[in-house]
């Protein structure tokens, strides 16, 4: 083991030896029947080539990331409370781009987070899609004389057509229970109570708005909003 | 093969210098592989690098794009400084289509919008809030907050705005500066150069929904002529008054 290791030691200072300067014997030469140019062009061309491709992906990786994020919303933006999403800033004026980016690219008239919760669901407390061949049951608390609403979408923000004429119900407009909580069933068949349709909409949307009292809420309470939002249970899907 | 060249042959052999060879330099410099990065390295910082830019880019543009935003599809349906009824059935049936169609407006609320533009002439707006869940709202053109008011329950909260592009544009004299008595509580000043003033009336069923759009149809919002910066154009309500 030693003697190998000297044999290599003298053969890479054999050749310096003689300038007086200690250099790394030169690697084997790899036979090619490429002349050196063609060689070194294709090469470049390899790297240039890689590094367009790398740059096209890193380009549509950052895009679509930050498309995906104004859709739908990351954890700097939006708070999630079970099957319930609610962009934290929204219509507020320091709001971030993708908020901003949110509510313009949705186009729709939303209360600010300043003055009221809003709050979207696209799931139930089972993370199963809401869709309308399912019936719901949506409880929620008494809201200690808060104005709240929960209507119901399709998947494109736009009502459900029904013979009712049944879209939503609001704190006035719902029958309550006697200690002020209430009961909201979404299905195709009709119910007695609140009952909203949704027959034929495919998947849908459920949104509740909680808006706060004129005098507003601080921060705290305003951040303790999520403790009203009612639960979405399926009762079965046809 | 030649001989190594070792220090001590080199003290016996005075015609040839020593090989400088520097053993103790080359352990304590850095070490190649972290002094320089390698390709993969590089090579994923910059994928790194200009994937976090095209993030970045990417979303500030879609902040700033506004074709879709409710302000540019109602102004572009609806005749500005003027409260119209809007509500998606009603957007539907007028005629626009599925353009003007403003996704997840519910009719958990009646909806009244008045379009303006205070880059010409300040807009003032004057409504009352009757009751409870009654909110006013003036949204500008991106979408953001500039005033909002939600009614006292019992207590009709009067709305009276003068909407501006801006605080540091001169609106005016004030009625005081010309000499004028102050007719009373002079009117918030809002500061918004293009948007939606929004009038919201809880829907509180079928028996009540003539008597809210009969106080919808109270509300105003209008121009104020150059020459009268500091007060607002007089409107019906105030001919009404003063009758």
């Amino acid at each position: 083991m030693a003697d190998a290791s000297f044999d290599t030691a003298q053969a890479a200072l054999t050749g310096a030896a003689d300038n007086g300067v200690i250099a790394a014997a030169p690697a084997p030469a790899r036979p090619s029947i490429l002349p050196d140019p063609v060689r070194r062009l294709i090469g470049r061309i390899g790297r240039l080539t890689l590094t367009a491709i790398a740059l096209a992906a890193a380009i549509s990786l950052g895009s679509l990331s930050a498309q995906r994020f104004v859709a739908n919303g990351f954890y700097l933006t939006t708070d999630s409370f079970g099957p319930w999403e609610q962009w934290h800033d929204e219509g507020r004026s320091d709001a971030d781009p993708y908020t901003r980016a949110h509510s313009l690219g949705r186009g729709t008239i939303r209360l600010s987070a300043d003055v009221a919760g809003v709050y979207e669901a696209r799931v139930d407390a089972e993370g199963a899609r809401l869709h309308s061949s399912c019936d719901y049951s949506i409880e929620g608390p008494n809201v200690d004389g808060l104005w709240w609403s929960l209507s119901v979408f399709d998947s494109n923000g736009a009502l459900i057509d029904n013979e009712a004429d049944r879209h939503a119900f609001t704190s006035d407009t719902a029958a309550l229970n006697p200690n002020g909580s209430f009961t909201i069933t979404l299905g195709r068949d009709a119910r007695h109570g609140n009952w909203l349709p949704t027959g034929g909409a495919g998947r849908i949307v459920v949104v509740f708005t909680l808006l706060d009292p004129a005098t507003g809420l601080s921060p705290e309470a305003r951040a303790s909003r999520h403790l009203y939002l009612p639960t979405i249970r399926s009762e079965g899907c046809s | 093969m030649s001989e190594i060249a070792t220090p001590s042959n080199a003290t016996t052999d005075v015609a040839t210098p020593p090989p400088e060879v520097r053993p103790y330099q080359e352990r304590t410099t850095t070490p190649r592989k972290f002094r320089e990065p390698s390709g993969w390295l590089r090579f994923i910082s910059l994928f790194v690098i200009t994937a976090a830019i095209a993030h970045l880019l990417t979303a500030f543009y879609l902040a700033g794009q506004d074709q879709q935003s409710s302000y540019t599809k109602l102004a572009a349906a609806l005749e500005p400084l003027t409260f119209h009824k809007i509500d998606n059935t009603s957007l539907r049936g007028s005629g626009h289509g599925d353009t003007t169609r403003l996704p997840f407006l519910g009719v958990d609320a009646l909806n009244i919008v008045c379009v303006f533009s205070s880059e010409q002439s300040p807009v003032w707006v004057q409504a009352e809030l009757p009751d409870r869940a009654w909110t006013a709202g003036v949204y500008r053109d991106d979408g953001t907050t500039a005033y909002f008011a939600t009614a006292i329950a019992g207590r009709p909260t009067s709305i009276d705005l003068k909407i501006v592009p801006d605080v540091e544009r001169f609106q005016g004299l004030t009625p005081q500066a010309r000499g004028h008595a102050s007719s009373g509580t002079p009117p918030i000043n809002v500061v918004a150069p293009k948007g939606l003033i929004v009038i919201r009336a809880p829907d509180q069923g079928a028996s009540y929904r003539q008597n809210h759009e009969a106080q919808l149809a109270k509300a105003e919002c209008g121009a104020q002529p150059s020459d009268e910066a500091g007060d607002r154009a007089p409107s019906p309500r105030d001919a009404s008054t003063a009758e």
